[in-house]
């Protein structure tokens, strides 16, 4: 125990930092790129063009094809693109089987679409750790819950925030990273709260389960089931004939008759007057296909809501009558909706994003900062084990400059790897953890950390260099397309790596600098110590 | 709408700062802000003012954005990126 409260708080946000921050740094680096989820995957697959069709004219053709292809199925998923994802699909359960297409603009449907997990890998990564089922989430948990505790001990560390709050001394590097620390923690205070409580709250029934199976007969399940409110179960009796719909299709003769198709058109006339916003289907889903009490489900857009459950509308689908729907959702349900929806910021649009996004990397900031002054502290004191010393030291370089290298080979790895080489998808994350791995051997095998982070960073600026090489080069057509389109969330990518490439170039140049000076310092002061032995 | 409400933001974040001594010093060695500190009022009403256009600045986010949780998500990531902008400025003025 230490001598105050105060020495306390320090003690426990210094400790927190050093043993959770190679961990928070990576859950907030791929937290930060998840923000551009569907951006990533349509980047990484070169068939995912943008779709300018209108809603109405995929739902006509969607529902086409269904009928055709999928007439003995008991349940149609139709998902409409939308600007960030431009993924247009059909899909249908036929007993447990599901079979999904893919259209592209052109109302065709997309034959070898890239494997690839595209930004879902970044997204998983964020809360798993790639160990889903071996506790992914459960550490990723703890660390959201340490991360709650540094910032309030942070708080109670810097009380005089509001005084030095404007102060950065860019003459000094140490004095500049204590106060860009400062500047980043107090900035990032209230989106880090946001982040980390609602990153708790979409697992806590997960993280505390003794209440959900002492008090819900079927545990986690049970909560579930009692907070979120469902549809009752179709009792599939009646097959639909011609005259039951309005919209009639040409039947065939026994034994197989396509299913009608449902009266979209009298629903989308009815949902024009409630959802106002361009494009605001986003899913569509038909249970109980060619029966009479069919029902068809309408899923809004998530533009217009903070939460992350989307207005649903039901209607009967083949008279195009409305149904009673989902009851309101309870309070509990609602909040964790909410907290879930904050988190994954669905609704923001671009800017916003834009935002987020500057506040996550300040987040990345912040840790990474906290783990650099640990170090350059601790070389001050002749105390340290200079073991521990190394291994953060060295640690910091292979946990941050590490990832950032290992996140650019990822996208360098989608788009060298042939389209048709087999388990292409795992070959790109394999290619992350071997690079992520070799840049650990490589920040220990340096003797200076200092270089080490030079050549990584260097090494980063140049894969982003090379991606927009590749890019140029092996993807002019799509370039040229997406100009032509107007396609600016994949022409987007571009002056992101580019940005990011002079950024970590300048960071290597920075400490390439820092380098040659202390080398400077170290030479005159030895040739000032030979001179003077020399004299005597 | 929102650029507007991040200008408030930011000049609420200016009278602030330049209601406070230790910053106001900074701010001497910035032309056009050794002219603002002449014409501003007293310390306490350059406070005042810097948060009437903070509070302004979040009524105006609330009235323009439909959906008002949106609009404080919106509020908030605008008063980050103005702080972050003034303390970088700021931060600036010291070397100079």
């Amino acid at each position: 125990m230490k001598a105050t409260f105060r020495k306390s708080m320090i003690w426990l946000h210094t400790y927190l930092g050093v043993i959770l921050g190679w961990l928070l740094f990576a859950i907030f680096f791929t937290g930060t790129l998840s923000y551009f989820t569907p951006e990533i995957t349509r980047y990484l697959m070169p068939e995912r063009a943008s779709i300018s069709q209108s809603q109405q004219s995929m739902i006509a053709h969607s529902f086409s094809y269904l009928s055709k292809h999928a007439g003995e199925a008991e349940q149609w998923r139709i998902a409409l693109p939308s600007e960030r994802s431009a993924r247009w699909s059909v899909q249908w359960r036929e007993g447990k089987q599901r079979q999904t297409v893919t259209f592209d603009d052109k109302f065709a449907s997309v034959e070898n679409e890239t494997e690839t997990k595209g930004g879902l890998f970044f997204r998983n990564f964020h809360y798993t750790l790639q160990l889903r089922g071996y506790g992914g989430r459960y550490i990723a948990g703890i660390a959201a819950m340490a991360m709650l505790l540094a910032i309030f001990t942070g708080i109670y560390t810097h009380r005089r925030f509001f005084k030095d709050f404007f102060t950065l001394r860019p003459q000094k590097l140490k004095k500049w990273t204590t106060d860009f620390h400062a500047l980043a923690g107090i900035l990032t205070i209230p989106f880090c709260i946001m982040i980390c409580l609602s990153g708790i709250f979409i697992y806590a029934i997960m993280y505390l389960p003794y209440t959900a199976n002492a008090n819900f007969e079927r545990g986690e399940r049970g909560v579930n089931r009692q907070i979120i409110p469902s549809l009752p179960s179709l009792q599939l009796e009646e097959k639909v004939t011609g005259n039951d719909h309005s919209v009639n299709v040409p039947r065939s003769t026994p034994p197989f008759t396509p299913p009608p198709v449902p009266n979209y058109a009298h629903i989308l006339e009815k949902i024009d007057d409630q959802w106002r916003e361009p494009n605001p289907i986003a899913r569509i889903t038909v249970e109980g296909v060619g029966y009479k009490n069919s029902r068809i489900i309408l899923e809004r857009s998530k533009a217009t809501t903070v939460s992350n459950r989307a207005d649903r509308l039901v209607f009967e689908t083949y008279t195009g009558k409305p149904l009673k729907g989902y009851d309101d959702e309870t309070v509990p349900a609602q909040i964790r909706r909410i907290l879930y929806g904050l988190h994954q910021a669905n609704f923001a649009p671009i800017g916003m994003r834009w935002l987020l996004f500057g506040l996550g990397i300040l987040g990345c900031a912040l840790i990474a900062t906290g783990n650099i002054i640990w170090v350059t502290q601790r070389k001050k004191s002749a105390k340290q084990n200079p073991f521990t010393l190394a291994l953060v030291e060295k640690g910091n370089v292979a946990a941050i400059a590490g990832l950032i290298l290992a996140s650019v080979s990822f996208f360098i790895a989608n788009k060298l790897i042939g389209h048709d080489v087999t388990g292409r998808a795992q070959l790109e994350v394999n290619t992350f953890f071997t690079v992520w791995a070799l840049s650990a051997v490589h920040a220990f095998w340096r003797a200076n950390a200092a270089i080490a982070w030079k050549e990584q960073f260097a090494f980063a600026s140049a894969l982003c260099f090379f991606t927009v090489a590749i890019e140029l080069v092996l993807f002019r057509d799509r370039i040229i397309n997406s100009m032509l389109n107007v396609d600016s969330v994949y022409l987007s990518f571009i002056p992101a790596f580019l940005i990011s490439g002079v950024i970590l170039y300048w960071a290597a140049k920075k400490i390439s600098l820092r380098i040659s000076s202390e080398q400077n310092v170290k030479e005159n002061t030895e040739t000032s110590a030979f001179v003077k032995k020399g004299q005597q | 709408m929102i650029t507007l409400v991040f200008i408030l933001q930011l000049l609420g974040f200016l009278c602030l700062m330049l209601a406070m001594k230790k910053h106001a010093k900074q701010a001497g060695n910035s032309r056009v802000l050794k002219h603002v500190l002449r014409v501003l009022p007293f310390s306490p009403f350059t406070k005042l003012i810097g948060w009437i256009l903070q509070a302004t600045s979040l009524y105006l986010a609330l009235t323009s954005i439909e959906i008002t949780s949106i609009a404080i998500v919106w509020w908030c990531c605008t008063l980050s990126a103005a702080l972050l902008t003034i303390a970088v400025y700021f931060s600036s003025l010291l070397d100079t």
